[in-house]
């Protein structure tokens, strides 16, 4: 493709790549996601394919995808040392789930001989020992009683279904950013720059915001290869509401082969919707721009949309998805902690993890810029910080095999 | 680089400070009656359960005809008292979710080996499915040789093994954190219950751990060795169907072309009034259970008369 002159002559090598690159996609993670549906819709018993996911698929296809495109826009050279492609990608750090790089970022560094830095080592042990929190302290830990309610949603009150559903947003971002972090950290010392995936996207105050701080990295690349190419906003109101939708239904599917992961997109694509009807409204612009208590309803609006949406995320499949919703709605909240958990979860020990959440919600901001060095804080409060995250890590954590929630995607 | 040692230093040495003032808050602060550390891990045991008495008992025990390994369908499963009235002389080293990792800790550790002994090792399914965190840390805290506890620490290569030897140093000369109930001696514990519904079959797929496989052939070959014979023996068990599954695993892993293995778990001579909850025999079912194996011991794994 890169010895073709013109985007003309470049454009059947793209629609081979894409072909081959979704292709293995679409056999490997969707295949039996389409053979459920024809033996639902049909009646017939087609067989399911018996076969391991390969690891990461999903995120190096996307990277593979983008590196092609951007050869057919132009905008970089092939990469013509295999190795180099090969790491480009195979990064360990970021293989299995992201951030999901772009080849101008990650091929020149790349390219450029890397020696040691004690300043790389420091920063990126920084963001290992956070992301390390993250996981082992707040997500394994509140995944134990997420998971149990969601394995059987009918059989919990109100209160359960909705202290389950509250700590799987902070489950999942925990995870995820936890898993970025530790990526971020791990190629820092290896002297390399991966992409930044959150910024605190839970005090967003608009459904747009909300997606500029949320796998930043994965947003990205659906606005740079899917929606600005079908369109974006340029082809009238109509076409650019359904331009959004197809975006975000995609974007679900990516997550995972099921409807529940489709409904969750759409459902955001719906938000954005209205969100851009009502974006041109003074009043929007100025409750965007406000402080003190709007500021704060509208973050709180923000992330209870976004939690109806993970409910769709986590549920099993929409049966489920719509026995917590109905579970939710019957109000019923009486009994919580009295509803048969196992050993392990809140019952014993609710109100320390509670503080400790608390503690992380309020505290996430100023640390996350301490980490990522967007704030200069005295040294003795930086060996502070860190010294008490490793020995909370040690105690809190739960060391059991919980294995990162993007690993299935 | 000096630098960068300095800072790691200063920040291991700091975080070891934090974690152990507040392991020691823990340790000895009382919330509600009992140590704070019990309300903020689920994990660390509370001092004093079967494992402190059988253990110190097994340490002074030199001779014996028959020694029992296993879960608590172990220890709370054989009665030594039944079988002295047999004749035979039985220790009952099981332990509360006892998985094989930490049998063979019991066994290369505590139990003094001639070489004509029988070992019966309690088998069930689950056993073999469980990743073993509570038996482990129960044994951290029990040990009482602390060096094989230390030991067992490096072993297990998990964080939470550090805290619960951490917390085991801080209590050392504390007394029991609670009254062990239903001790008899030799290792043995009664359940005075009586179930009162029949427990639903489980009928799941049996879904060995490939580290409890490793450890269960671990166990075998070190008792082939060291004892006279091992017999398998799967305690009545209403709600657990999968032992055939097992005993060809058993079979399997053992590397032998047969094996004893006596199987209660299917015995319709055992009903409700036998057990205590879904998974124990209460001790009118332990009676009879044992007085049923005894026989079966002589006849299907040529115990010597």
């Amino acid at each position: 493709m890169g010895k073709a002159p013109t985007k003309r002559a470049r454009k059947p090598w793209l629609w081979l790549s894409i072909a081959a690159n979704l292709g293995l996609l679409g056999f490997f993670k969707y295949f039996n996601f389409f053979i459920d549906n024809v033996n639902y819709l049909s009646g017939a018993e087609l067989q399911y394919m018996k076969f391991l996911l390969p690891v990461g698929i999903s995120f190096y296809t996307f990277q593979t995808l983008s590196y092609s495109i951007d050869i057919y826009k132009g905008e970089i050279k092939p990469e013509k040392h295999f190795g180099r492609f090969a790491l480009f990608v195979s990064f360990f750090p970021q293989l299995v789930a992201g951030p999901i790089e772009r080849a101008k970022n990650l091929l020149p560094q790349f390219r450029r001989k890397v020696e040691f830095s004690v300043l790389n080592f420091t920063s990126g042990g920084k963001r290992i020992i956070w992301g390390l929190f993250k996981k082992v302290v707040i997500a394994d830990n509140v995944a134990i009683l997420v998971d149990h309610v969601y394995a059987s949603p009918e059989s919990f009150g109100s209160t359960s279904l909705l202290v389950a559903s509250y700590l799987f947003a902070f489950q999942i971002y925990c995870d995820f950013s936890g898993y970025s972090d530790i990526a971020i950290g791990t190629a820092k010392i290896l002297g390399f720059d991966l992409m930044e995936n959150f910024r605190t996207p839970y005090l967003s105050r608009s459904i747009r915001e909300f997606w500029s701080r949320w796998h930043i990295s994965l947003s990205t690349w659906f606005r740079d290869y899917v929606y600005i190419p079908l369109g974006g906003s340029k082809n009238g109101v109509v076409m650019w509401q359904i331009n959004l939708l197809i975006v975000f239904a995609v974007s679900g599917l990516w997550h995972g082969a099921a409807w529940t992961f489709v409904v969750w997109g759409v459902l955001h694509g719906g938000y954005l919707m209205i969100e851009n009807l009502i974006n041109r409204k003074p009043w929007f612009g100025r409750y965007m721009k406000s402080k003190g208590i709007a500021k704060w309803a509208g973050i709180v609006l923000v992330f209870h949309l976004v939690l109806l949406g993970w409910i769709f995320f986590r549920a099993e499949d929409m049966r489920d998805a719509w026995a917590v919703l109905c579970g939710i709605g019957q109000l019923d909240f009486g009994g919580f902690l009295a509803e048969g958990f196992p050993r392990g979860t809140f019952k014993s020990w609710w109100l320390i993890r509670a503080a400790i959440i608390i503690a992380f919600f309020i505290l996430d901001t100023p640390i996350s810029k301490i980490v990522i060095g967007q704030k200069i804080a005295p040294v003795w409060i930086k060996y502070g910080l860190f010294a008490t995250l490793l020995a909370a890590t040690l105690i809190f954590g739960n060391w059991g095999e919980v294995a990162f929630l993007y690993f299935q995607f | 680089m000096a630098r960068l040692i300095k800072h790691i230093s200063i920040l291991i040495l700091l975080s070891i400070s934090f974690y152990g003032t507040v392991m020691l808050i823990a340790c000895t602060a009382n919330y509600k009656g009992k140590k704070l550390i019990y309300s903020m891990v689920s994990y660390v045991p509370r001092k004093g359960g079967q494992e402190a008495s059988m253990l110190a008992e097994l340490d002074r025990t030199e001779n014996f005809e028959i020694i029992v390994l296993g879960s608590s369908h172990a220890y709370r499963g054989y009665d030594p008292r039944v079988f002295a009235a047999n004749g035979i002389d039985l220790f009952n080293a099981g332990s509360s979710a006892q998985t094989f990792e930490t049998s063979l800790h019991i066994a290369k550790h505590h139990i003094h080996f001639t070489g004509d002994e029988t070992v019966i090792l309690d088998v069930y399914p689950v056993i073999f499915e469980i990743e073993g965190i509570e038996t482990v840390q129960r044994l951290i805290v029990e040990e009482t040789d602390p060096y094989a506890a230390f030991n067992l620490v490096l072993q297990t290569k998990d964080f939470r093994s550090i805290n619960s030897f951490v917390k085991r140093k801080i209590c050392e000369n504390d007394t029991s954190d609670w009254a062990l109930k239903g001790y008899v001696g030799k290792g043995y514990c009664t359940n005075p219950d009586t179930l009162q519904t029949r427990p639903v079959a489980d009928t799941t797929e049996f879904k060995p751990l490939d580290k409890n496989i490793k450890d269960f052939v671990a166990l075998f070959n070190f008792l082939k060795i060291k004892a006279g014979r091992v017999v398998f023996v799967s305690h009545p068990l209403p709600n657990d169907k999968r032992t055939v599954e097992m005993a060809k695993f058993l079979l399997k892993h053992s590397k032998e072309s047969s094996i004893d293995f006596i199987d209660f778990t299917k015995d319709r001579r055992f009903d409700l009034n036998d057990f205590s909850d879904p998974y124990h025999l209460n001790q009118a079912g332990v009676k009879k259970f044992n007085n049923f194996l005894i026989p079966s011991l002589y006849y299907k794994a040529s115990l010597p008369k």
